[in-house]
């Protein structure tokens, strides 16, 4: 029955995607309009398939129905409600399941956004590069990845999901949050191909899908700190991210991503970097399929792979082909993305750009080749090697203060040209204040070079981002916190609450390990004190339920209760230690159990004290927030308004940010209508840079 | 931050602010990272342990891992650092002992193929700088005039400017074309 | 970057370094399938430092004797399967006398060995994990693991998770044979 229905739903939507594919094309060929304005109820057939097929694999779960293999593999009796819901992405097919059911959701969403629009050429192609990556996913859930195949004699009962993936919250969130966004780039790239196709290569396109890369990169960014809080929570041994090749791949797709989120504004306003950009965003679709492969075809040593499967050829085909495909695109119409302007200057916004753009590639080409790079060596000299954390520490540190120190300067640069005298006035504040937080780190007792310069570049990218949005907000009151320049700095201020906390929770770690016993003994204390925290051991506590066997210990940190246990899941022959963690925003302590307690009633704990380890999560939090506030739509604008093209035509009120936009949205010292009623010293240079100033 | 606005005066800064801030930064560098004492041997240890893969795990190292096989390494390379060995014979040490043990260490010795992975992106690095010196290569400072090019440029934005205000829209290029952007830039960009 | 000489040129170029990509993972066969050999095949043996558990104690140097060294934990699941199989070895030849086991402990607690070996029977020496040193002489990562040293003190083969009666005596014969004749 669920089988019936889930093929069925597949079935559908497959079908849709041909059939829309098959109208698009006719559509296109013969500019036929209302076979055009047809794929929008394909979308939602393509929509109500994967719909169905969700439905009917999560009623398999919910009612435990083992004559499909993936329940039967993934699904037990005893699996928590929360956790059997979460199943469904905990492995191979049902994580493509979910990937297709998110694709159709933006398939559908594209279509209703440009409902009015489903019979111009542009919103056609990209509507049928959607459809052509929904074929090819749906296509797998119907070959190699089937969620529905069924078994002849369904057990009783099944193994549940790996244990890790159930004891913890997170775990129902990160996946799809992390889909969210790796799909969220299907829709940019789908634009950006198609208007390579109809040759309509101006700014119109990219204005079109910046709020649905901006979505994209969002969902992208929380999943991937959400996974590493995960593994901060579960994994107990006080790490966040370890290079592993299947963080690389999702963090890959981000760096591209975030490349092209910036260089994208020096489009919009300058016309320049259009192939750049192009290709950015194809390499971060192409990325994703990529890391898609890496994670599900076995080739390469992932604590995360998924299980083997004879999915890899296809995804890597797929891959092979959306290079190809853009590739021969660029190379095509390469001459007509040419721009006459240029950059006048280095020290300028889009010097800046450019040259976040040069480190941001220079990152990727770094975490990528360390990825690949053992399979490059066993392939030309037989002998394998491993890539681990020092090189990726080692190589990316560098790359990270540089970043900083862009972050620190760019956002005070005016386009075009600086000088001097700008840089000094408006950076001096900022660097004040980086001078402050190093003097603090140094008062506190932090010691070490990178830390500290991390601290130092840190506090001043934090001053600048700071001042832009005071700027912003005394001119414009809460309207000074969105937009995209002002929602981007508050992205930067995320992404440096994360490089600090970083910094200080990877170098100023405390490591302890203690046997501990309730009443003190020789070599067996019953409190320690770790870093000024006091650690005492209360007991033993045991907890079976009938999907586990749980042994703990009651541990009180600075007199709270926490209760690190060892777990052993019925149908696993791994124990699993769930750590305990305190956290604080100064600092966050793990208790994890390293042994079962002992017959004499001690338990072997390991204590690790981390500083600022919060600031992690804060940072993705408020990543996220940024995001939306810069995705906040400001005033209608008119969809196919040429954007690098002279000044708006409504005259003064250009640019409340992005959001509302017109070509002042990128610039931050352009925000103000009109005169500045402030004498602030950086209007009148700034302003004069507007051409709408100038207008008005 | 509210101090630049009290400040409600236009003048620019000089540079004694910048190197006071200079001399207060890297004084304060030089007191957080200098006089630290060579590395102790249970910070070597952990140096170690994290630049060695457990035998049994796919990607954690040993600093990080519970596991058996970690354990014994730990054990192993407490000992032989009491003993006095250096670093890489114990790393050394270690890759020999298992099968395919090269694979343990995490970092690939800068010797052989495995030194491509640390020099291709410095040489990438550099290719890219210098592409950009040489396409960017006449950058002056200070000097921005507008050309005769640019005022054709200017003469024909602000023509195209009124047609995109007559038909209200662009046409299926997408775009007003390359020449919208720098042209306006150039009127705009004026500053003196 | 976005105005190279031409665009043509790049796209080239990103064509085929990514093609070589993709040739490349192509051709690599999955990571689980890749083969590995204990580098102590051909070795001499290293020696066995732990205190015997149970059984006498047991120089590996010093024998004339085929030895299988085992490393097992009792949490182990493929060591509880392979057990019986290592017992019905040690039977098999005790009566000959020309084939012995030895057991090396793997992380765990004295008395769960004890345990072990009192439920699943066996009556060869059993040395304790020495911690870990053992181990990681002989290059375990995982137990079990199983090493069979020919008489001269030279390590043969190897077998991971799991070793068959039949396996050992079919290397022992073949190897008797290759030297014999």
């Amino acid at each position: 029955m669920n089988a019936a229905l889930g093929t069925a739903g597949v079935i559908l939507a497959l079908v849709g995607s041909l059939g829309a594919i098959a109208t698009l094309a006719v559509g296109l060929r013969g500019r036929r309009t209302e076979l055009m304005r047809m794929s929008r109820t394909y979308s939602w057939m393509v929509m109500g398939g994967a719909t169905l097929a969700v439905v009917a694999m999560e009623r398999a779960l919910i009612t435990r129905d083992f004559s499909l293999e993936f329940v039967a593999n993934n699904g037990s009796h005893a699996t928590p409600a929360i956790y059997n819901f979460a199943t469904m992405w905990s492995a191979l097919e049902g994580s493509i399941l979910l990937w297709g059911f998110i694709l159709a959701g933006f398939t559908l969403a594209v279509a209703i956004k440009f409902r009015k629009r489903l019979d111009d050429p542009l919103v056609a192609w990209a509507m049928l590069v959607m459809f052509v990556v929904c074929l090819f996913f749906f296509g797998l859930m119907l070959g190699p990845a089937n969620p529905f195949r069924v078994i002849a004699n369904p057990p009783l009962d099944g193994p549940g999901p790996n244990p890790l993936l159930q004891n913890h919250v997170l775990m129902a969130f990160h996946p799809p949050m992390l889909y969210l966004g790796y799909v969220g780039f299907t829709v940019p790239f789908a634009f950006a191909i198609a208007a390579l196709a109809t040759g309509r290569l101006g700014e119109g396109w990219l204005i079109e899908t910046r709020r649905w890369t901006l979505i994209a990169w969002a969902f992208l960014s929380v999943g991937i700190v959400l996974g590493a809080w995960w593994s901060h929570e579960v994994l107990g041994w006080g790490g966040y991210w370890a290079w592993d090749p299947v963080e690389n791949a999702s963090f890959l797709p981000w760096l591209t991503g975030t490349a092209y989120l910036h260089s994208v504004m020096v489009q919009e306003r300058r016309g320049m970097l259009r192939v750049w950009n192009l290709s950015l965003l194809c390499a971060t679709f192409a990325l994703t399929i990529l890391g898609t492969f890496l994670t599900r075809s076995g080739v390469i040593d992932s604590v995360h792979a998924f299980s083997d499967s004879t999915i890899g050829p296809l995804l890597l085909g797929f891959f092979g082909l959306i290079v190809l495909v853009t590739v021969g695109l660029v190379g095509w119409r390469g001459d007509r993305l040419r721009s006459p302007a240029r950059i006048d200057s280095p020290a300028s916004r889009e010097g800046a750009f450019l040259l976040n753009n040069i480190v941001f590639a220079g990152f990727a080409f770094v975490v990528l080749l360390g990825t690949v790079f053992p399979l490059i060596s066993e392939a030309l000299t037989a002998e394998r090697v491993t890539v681990g954390e020092p090189y990726f520490d080692r190589m990316t540190m560098p790359i990270g203060m540089v970043l900083l120190f862009l972050m620190a300067v760019a956002p005070v640069l005016p386009w075009r040209k600086a000088s001097l005298e700008t840089l000094r006035t408006r950076l001096l504040w900022p660097g004040w204040i980086g001078t402050g937080a190093l003097a603090v780190a140094v008062l506190v007792g932090a010691r070490g070079f990178a830390p500290l310069l991390a601290f130092f570049l840190a506090g001043f990218a934090g001053g600048s981002a700071l001042r832009q949005l005071a700027l912003a907000t005394r001119r414009q009151g809460w309207r000074g916190l969105v937009g995209r320049t002002n929602g981007g700095m508050i992205v930067h201020i995320g992404v440096l609450l994360i490089a600090v906390g970083l910094a200080a929770s990877s170098s100023f770690e405390v490591e302890r390990d203690a046997r501990m016993c309730v009443e003190a003994a020789p070599g067996c204390p019953s409190t320690i004190t770790v870093s000024g925290h006091e650690i005492t051991f209360l007991g033993s506590t045991s907890d079976i339920t009938a999907a586990r066997r749980q042994v703990g210990a009651r541990i009180s940190i600075d007199g709270q209760v926490h209760e690190p246990a060892i777990q052993q899941f019925v149908n696993g022959t791994q124990q699993i230690g769930k750590p305990s963690v305190k956290n604080t925003p100064i600092n966050s302590v793990m208790l994890t159990l390293t042994d079962l307690p002992a017959a004499d009633g001690s338990v072997a704990v390991k204590v690790i004290v981390q500083p600022l380890v919060v600031w992690l999560w804060t940072g993705g939090a408020v990543i996220g927030i940024g995001s939306i506030m810069a995705a906040f739509p400001g005033r209608r604008r008119i969809p196919t308004a040429p954007v690098s093209a002279p000044a708006p035509i409504e005259g003064p009120p250009d640019g409340d940010g992005p959001g509302g936009g017109g070509p002042g949205g990128g610039s931050p010292e352009g925000d103000g209508p009109g005169p500045a009623p402030l004498s602030d010293p950086d209007v009148p240079d700034s302003s004069s840079a507007e051409p709408a100033s100038v207008g008005s | 931050m509210t101090s630049t606005a009290s400040k409600g005066s236009r003048s620019t800064v000089g540079w004694w602010p910048w190197v006071l801030m200079a001399v207060v930064v890297v004084a304060l560098l030089a007191v957080g990272s200098l006089g630290g004492d060579p590395p102790t041997l249970e910070e070597r240890a952990q140096n170690l342990e994290e630049s060695i893969r457990c035998p049994s795990c796919a990607s954690q190292s040993v600093a990080n891992s519970d596991a058996p096989s970690a354990e014994a390494v730990r054990v192993l390379i407490a000992e032989r650092l009491e003993a006095g060995d250096s670093n890489e014979e114990i790393r050394d040490y270690v890759a020999s002992r298992y099968p395919n043990g090269r694979q343990l260490l995490l970092d690939p010795t800068g010797e052989g193929f495995g030194a491509l992975v640390w020099a291709l992106p410095v040489v990438a690095v550099i290719v890219a700088v210098a592409a950009l010196v040489r396409r960017f290569g006449d950058w002056r400072p200070g000097e921005l005039q507008a050309t005769e090019e640019d005022r054709d440029l200017v003469a024909a934005a602000l023509a195209r400017r009124g047609e995109a205000g007559a038909d209200g829209g662009n046409g299926p290029d997408g775009g007003s074309g390359p020449y919208g952007a720098p042209s306006v830039d150039a009127a705009g960009g004026d500053e003196s | 970057m976005g105005r190279l000489p031409s665009s043509r040129v790049a796209a080239i170029a990103v064509g085929v370094v990514v093609a070589l990509l993709v040739v490349l993972l192509a051709t690599r066969e999955p990571a689980a399938d890749r083969k590995s050999t204990s580098q102590l095949i051909g070795q001499q043996a290293p020696a066995i430092g732990g205190e015997p558990l149970l059984g006498d104690p047991f120089d590996i140097g010093a024998t004339d004797r085929w030895v299988v060294v085992n490393f097992f934990a009792s949490w182990c699941v493929p060591c509880v399967e392979e057990h019986p199989e290592l017992v019905a070895f040690s039977e098999e030849h005790a009566e000959t006398g020309d084939a012995r086991v030895v057991s090396v402990v793997y992380s765990d607690k004295e008395e769960d060995v004890l345990d072990f070996f009192g439920r699943f029977g066996g009556d060869w020496t059993v040395f304790d994990s020495d911690q870990g040193r053992t181990a990681l002489d002989w290059g375990v990562a995982r137990v079990p693991e199983s090493y069979l040293v020919a008489p001269t003190g030279v390590v043969v083969a190897w077998f991971v998770s799991g070793v068959t009666q039949t396996e050992l005596n079919a290397v022992i014969d073949r190897y008797t044979q290759e030297t014999g004749s």
